[in-house]
């Protein structure tokens, strides 16, 4: 019998904190100051909110269902063939999200930093290591992610704090120019990206060493705060530093680390931050392929759950290279479609397992207390 | 169309390479899943090599969402004056 694989529960919170700040460090800011103009934060603040109730439900589920992941107790509760459907949908969003991260993390690149080198040696390289990732397993991921999640936070950190000097307070107010409807957009953006996508961890939760299920709820709670905070600060330096053209920038943390100048000593290393921002962007699109890999492999009652790795990433790779006709398609895909398309694939699936289960919950309690008044009858007729 | 016929080679033998004998040693099931995925992989390579814009995630999440998405941010999206 396979051992099964088990992580700490402090692994398994920096795996969640690598998997839904990844690629947001480097994709959220810039549009969401589009859309929320100085709002921005608060709307990431309100989507948050949304994701700890997600995380909440999960939770609910998996301490209902030890050792089951998502596909598991989704097939105990509502049934085999429902499950498999509503995985086919949660593969949709799944795939698009492993491409979509290559693909940013690609225009990134070409964009920013090495304009002629052509797509696909940026997307081959990045499949690569992800495959060599996954067929090391999550105790591997999680003992390399623990190390690159802390020097990515490093890297940021550093940006930001050199900066300070260059802050413009005066560029937050007012909070409200356009009134309320922009941080409501803004909200409708973070909860797409990054806080809905969290339905998705429900597959890994397993992996969590038994009998943690306390402490580990807290933890993740903490990385969804501390990812939050790291999304609200981004994007206030962002404004602070940006003023009016913060909007105008595709990659704010980027630009930031471009503006770093400090004496004639420290400058120039955006090349640093660039390397730490594609690190966070690895570290998700690996956790979303493994997650992609365990669904299939149970879905289709696979032993060896590393058989699938290779035709995975070339799946994913020849996504990433034909998903985007234009960056027009690419960008309303991502900035207008992604969140309606994450709350009917992730968040909707979730919901109704959750309902079941807690109805199922309802009648089996109810049924057990209309057990002892029949007993009662029977058992006290000592003479 | 040169280039890309490269690409594609390289990133098919890579793959299947690693997983030769892997695949040797599998039961049938595993087998017919890894191919099945493989021949997936033939279309979105089809799709690649000629540039066809063939059907894919983004057609099927066009038919379904494209319309309700676009009708929510056009009614939280505001002129600015």
């Amino acid at each position: 019998m396979k051992d099964q694989e088990t992580i700490s529960t402090t692994q398994m919170a920096t795996l969640y904190f690598a998997y839904i700040t990844g690629s947001a460090l480097i994709v959220i800011p810039g549009p969401l100051v589009t859309m929320s103009l100085n709002a921005a934060w608060l709307s990431i603040l309100i989507s948050l909110g949304i994701g700890i109730v997600l995380l909440n439900i999960m939770f609910y589920l998996h301490r209902r269902n030890p050792g089951l992941t998502f596909i598991g107790y989704s097939s105990k509760t509502i049934g085999r063939w429902p499950t498999v459907i509503l995985a086919c949908f949660m593969l949709t969003m799944a795939l698009h999200m492993a491409s979509g991260i290559i693909i940013d993390v690609s225009g990134f690149m070409t964009s920013m930093m090495l304009p002629e080198t052509p797509d696909y040696v940026f997307m081959g390289m990045l499949y690569l290591l992800a495959a060599f990732f996954l067929r090391g397993g999550i105790e591997s991921i999680a003992r390399m992610f623990s190390v690159l999640v802390v020097i990515v936070m490093i890297f940021w950190a550093l940006v930001l704090v050199l900066l300070i000097p260059q802050y413009h307070p005066e560029f937050l107010r007012p909070v409200f120019p356009e009134g309320i409807k922009p941080m409501l957009l803004g909200t409708y953006l973070t909860f797409g990206f990054p806080y809905g996508e969290v339905v998705l961890f429900a597959m890994v939760l397993p992996f969590a060493r038994a009998k943690q299920s306390k402490p580990l709820k807290k933890a993740m709670v903490w990385a969804m705060v501390i990812n939050g905070a790291v999304l609200i600060i981004s994007t206030l330096c962002t404004i602070m530093e940006l003023g009016p053209m913060a909007s105008e920038k595709r990659f704010s943390v980027f630009v930031l680390a471009q503006m770093v100048e400090v004496g004639d000593i420290i400058e120039r290393i955006e090349a640093v931050v660039g390397m730490a921002m594609l690190a966070g962007s690895l570290m998700k699109a690996t956790i979303t392929l493994y997650i992609i890999q365990l669904i299939l492999t149970e879905l289709f009652g696979l032993r060896n759950d590393r058989l699938l790795t290779n035709p995975l990433c070339v799946t994913a790779l020849l996504l990433s290279l034909t998903l985007p006709a234009t960056l027009h398609e690419w960008e309303e895909m991502v900035l207008v479609v992604h969140p309606i398309w994450v709350a009917a694939v992730y968040v909707l699936p979730l919901l109704i397992v959750a309902a079941v289960a807690f109805f199922k919950d309802l009648l089996a309690d109810s049924t057990k207390e209309e057990a002892p008044s029949g007993n009662g009858s029977e058992g006290g007729s000592v003479k | 169309m040169q280039e890309k016929i490269i690409v594609l080679l390289i990133v098919y033998i890579l793959a299947l390479s690693a997983d030769v004998i892997k695949l040797r040693n599998s039961p049938l099931r595993g087998r017919i899943i890894y191919l099945g995925i493989m021949v997936i992989t033939l279309y979105f390579s089809a799709d690649y090599l000629l540039k066809a814009e063939l059907p894919d995630l983004h057609t099927f999440a066009d038919l379904l969402f494209t319309k309700p998405a676009r009708m929510i941010v056009e009614f939280l999206r505001v002129e600015p004056t």
